[in-house]
């Protein structure tokens, strides 16, 4: 693989020119209810080439990788036909390096049979309960190996081993239909998914109780989130006005994030770090051969820093950060968060909710979204907070805010970090789901809008 | 021999029955980023899927690589022996349906022409806001799918499909307006330009922001809102929740759960519609089937397997790519029209709210109905004008609740993804902003 990649790029003509193979193997179970929907194993093999020519690039993506020598030559032409200006990639160093996969269990080592049986054993707890409706338990692994080469003479192999599962729990009382889950998934090996028993028996008490808690009034709240939902607020609220694509090319953008200014508290810190072994956005290099690093978006409520390609960071005169990344072979690298959270202060959770008379406390997170300015974020669990205290349970808890206002809301920042990874990802120019992780402790916001009937 | 009968030739050495899927396209695209031509695409992509029945249960892999045909085979047949029971046998050769899912003028289409293309938009879009950024993505796809079956089904279709995304973003002192609209078909739309003039539209009205009361509003969802709220019907139709008992429409056909003037089909039988098809993906005759008429639930959606297990007959949506089984989807989904004009619904509201898009849909219990969404890109409506966009702010509620309380349905469809929908105007829903 390593020849035909090089003699693939010594004939290539570009100002630029780099290339991507994978190849890799994957596994799928799900179940859904009593059936089981789909077992497979399956293999893929593919690859893409990225020239660039007078500040045009041309990107193809391809599975014939015995055709390879002329996919190269198309991207070039492509290129050419858009060629018409300058474009200069910020300077890396120069990298030879095959990076192994670090898992505890290999998932390749474990058979299909003993994978089938452990879904199988989660399936029926969730569906042991006589008030369940549906399960549903997805499992999935995959291994790549990830081939990298660039016309400066980089060749860098990388191995990910990613494994992980979904649990579900749907419950239905007529047109009221809930459902609670749990999701867990990051480059460990095959041990994290074991032993979660006791998180089938959460998620199906959880929509039990869920069919009579009540929807949520609309209103301006004082809100409390969980380590899980603070990090999607940090991944929603911030991480994506900080990648660079979107303000690299924008004057007005340029002014309005220059770097200095204030968005929070002095406690309010918020990190990227694509270093993070094991997590789910972790990676040593990125799709553009560029060592990940950990780099502080915002340090002690000023805006330090943002994430980058090598094309934005050269752009902006500023170093590119590792984060670059493509979906898949079928898609070039474009600016990607990694592993991102909000650094832990002083409060304690007790503490916190002691001192909020009333308000609501999220739990979990079914997703969230960004136009940029403004986001939402949704809580899987909400429970109303009456003098310090924790009462009824709610639904339907879907959380707007604006990135120039919100962070300013945040009053109390908690002590406790975790980081969550899991099946699903990051969507973003069609590039869906990328594995990242995010996290953060628990923290308060004030003046929080949340739509409800 | 081609790969994909020399796949189904060794599969049958020793499962009792199997069915092969071959898929290969060519998309070519080029984008515009912020004003400049940045990109130019090309993906050749291919891949074959084996499903098998084999003592009974159902087998399956997928695969890129085309080398190892005898793994793919020993892949298939190993994850049989977990595999579901099979309700259901391959369908043989059938005779379907006339429908136009190819354009040679697609093929043809230089993209030399997406680039001139792409600079009118920006020269238009400039000339109304030189500070405006726009980004353009004109694609086309040629897409060949072969499928065969041990009962001597194998029949080869060749599609296209064309697409065109147009976002402008224009930064103020106070935020961003950030509208897109995308236009997706089988065949070459007759002008490039009709999404940048409805963005330019829009961009006029959003210059300037005025604050919303909470309450309970009439609102208004355009064709490209109303996307959010179908997705429950969506769902709920589809015949794999229905046989895992979580459609909220499960036991309730024949009874009337919407609005009379709801009328609702899948239709993948429209000539050039993004989703129409002759044959699913596991080789059954496309039709159109009602969902809703008059407000009365009618079908539910199936595959081949689904609908054996529910004993009951595949509807056609047995949507699905090589790398995964058939299961049961919509293609495109059609809301009947009404008879009220938009601007005659904006004239009659005092004061409410005309929504066009929304954001974070998907983020709530969609399957019981409920909504709760920022409203991205909004217009308040006082005195029968619409005065100015609104920010910040949440729309919520139950799509039932909402559909048993329609105002209007709008006299003009339109095309959103592989949506065909009027606006509709309902009485009452409940909006929150920062302003009591």
């Amino acid at each position: 693989m390593e020849d035909l990649i090089k003699s693939a790029l010594r004939a290539a003509k570009a100002d630029y020119i780099e290339l991507r193979i994978h190849e890799g193997s994957a596994t799928n179970i799900n179940f859904t209810g009593k059936e089981l929907e789909a077992i497979s194993e399956g293999d893929s093999i593919g690859g893409c080439v990225r020239a660039l020519v007078k500040g045009g690039w041309g990107f193809v993506a391809f599975n014939d990788i015995e055709n390879l020598p002329n996919y190269v030559k198309t991207a070039v032409e492509q290129a050419g036909f858009l060629a018409n200006s300058t474009l200069t990639l910020a300077p890396i160093p120069l990298t030879t390096e095959h990076v192994k996969t670090k898992v505890k269990i290999d998932p390749r080592s474990v058979s299909l049979a003993e994978k089938h049986d452990l879904c199988q054993k989660y399936n029926n707890i969730i569906l042991s309960s006589k008030k369940i409706q549906t399960s549903g338990v997805r499992y999935m692994d995959s291994h790549g190996t990830q081939y990298f080469a660039n016309s400066e003479g980089s060749l860098i192999v990388q191995e990910v081993t990613f494994c992980g599962i979904n649990l579900l729990a749907i419950t239905k009382e007529g047109m009221n239909i809930q459902r609670a889950w749990e999701s867990v998934g990051d480059l460990r090996g095959y041990q994290i998914v074991q032993g979660l028993e006791d998180k089938c028996e959460d998620i199906t008490h959880r929509a039990v109780d869920l069919l009579s808690a009540k929807p949520v009034d609309g209103g301006l709240y004082t809100v409390i989130v969980d380590p899980r939902l603070c990090g999607v607020f940090t991944h929603e609220a911030f991480g994506h006005l900080s990648e660079a694509d979107f303000i690299y090319e924008n004057q007005k953008l340029k002014e309005i994030m220059q770097i200095g200014k204030r968005f929070g508290i002095d406690e309010l810190s918020i990190v990227d770090d694509g270093t993070l072994e094991g997590e789910a956005g972790y990676n040593k290099y990125d799709s553009e051969g560029v060592p990940t690093q950990k780099t502080y978006l915002i340090k002690d409520g000023i805006l330090t820093n943002r994430l980058h390609s090598r094309e934005t960071a050269a752009k902006m005169q500023e170093r590119p950060t590792g984060n670059a990344r493509a979906l898949s072979y079928a898609h070039e690298p474009i600016v990607r968060m990694t592993n991102t959270y909000m650094e832990p202060r002083g409060w304690s959770f007790e503490k916190m909710l002691q001192e909020t008379q009333e308000g609501i406390y999220c739990k979990g997170a079914i997703g969230g979204q960004t136009n940029n300015e403004m986001f939402t974020f949704s809580a899987a669990e909400a429970f109303k907070i009456r003098g310090g205290r924790l009462a009824e349970r709610l639904r339907d808890v879907v959380l707007t805010g604006n990135v120039f206002e919100t962070l300013m809301n945040i009053d109390a920042i908690g002590n406790n970090l975790i980081l969550y990874g899991g099946l699903g990802g990051c969507g973003k120019g069609g590039q869906a789901p990328l594995r990242v992780s995010d996290g953060g402790p628990h923290v308060r916001i004030r003046n929080v809008v949340i739509g409800g009937r | 021999m081609k790969i994909e009968e020399k796949i189904l030739e060794l599969a049958l050495k020793k499962a009792d029955s199997a069915e092969v899927i071959y898929e290969e396209g060519e998309t070519k695209s080029v984008n515009f980023e912020n004003n400049k031509l940045k990109y130019a695409h090309s993906k050749s992509i291919r891949g074959v899927g084996l499903r098998i029945i084999k003592d009974g249960r159902i087998g399956f892999s997928g695969t890129t690589d085309l080398r190892t045909p005898q793994e793919l085979v020993e892949k298939a047949l190993h994850s049989a022996q977990f595999g579901q029971e099979a309700r259901f046998s391959f369908p043989s050769n059938g005779n379907f349906p006339e429908i136009k899912i190819f354009d040679k003028k697609v093929v043809d289409f230089p993209m030399e022409k997406g680039i001139s293309s792409g600079r009118e938009i920006i020269v238009i879009a400039l000339a109304a806001y030189s500070d405006c950024l726009t980004s353009i993505e004109i694609g086309k796809t040629l897409w060949r799918r072969r499928l065969l079956n041990s009962q001597g089904l194998d029949v080869s279709n060749t599609s296209t499909t064309f697409g065109l995304s147009t976002e402008i973003l224009q930064v103020k002192e106070r935020g961003l307006i950030w509208i897109g609209e995308a236009e997706s078909s089988r065949k070459i739309p007759d002008t490039f330009l009709n999404p940048v003039k409805k963005i330019l539209e829009r961009m006029k009205l959003a210059q300037r922001e005025v604050k919303i009361n909470s309450g309970i509003l009439p609102v208004i969802f355009t064709p490209k809102a109303m996307g959010l709220l179908l997705s429950t019907f969506e769902m709920g139709c589809n015949g794999k929740l229905v046989q895992k008992g979580i459609s909220p429409f499960l036991g309730k056909l024949g009874e009337k759960i919407v609005d009379s003037r709801i009328t609702l089909y899948d239709d993948p039988t429209i000539d050039f519609a993004p989703g129409s098809y002759p044959l699913d993906g596991e080789g059954i005759g496309s039709q159109r089937t009602p969902l809703f008429e008059n407000g009365v639930l009618k079908n539910f959606l199936f595959d081949l397997q689904t609908a054996g297990i529910m004993s009951t007959r595949s509807t056609g949506n047995g949507l699905r790519g090589f790398a995964s089984q058939p299961a049961p989807a919509c293609t495109n989904l059609i809301l009947k029209t009404g008879d009220t004009k938009t601007e005659d619904m904006i004239r009659d509201i005092p004061y409410g709210l005309l929504v066009d898009q929304v954001l974070g849909g998907g983020q709530s219990n969609t399957l019981a109905g409920e909504f709760s969404v920022n409203i991205d890109l909004g217009f308040l409506i006082e005195k029968g004008q619409l005065v100015g966009r609104v920010k910040d702010c949440m729309i919520a509620g139950n799509v039932f609740d909402a559909f048993n309380n329609i105002a209007a349905i709008g006299d003009k469809a339109e095309w959103y993804g592989m949506d065909y929908l009027p606006s509709l105007y309902f009485k009452g829903l409940s909006v929150v902003g920062k302003e009591e």
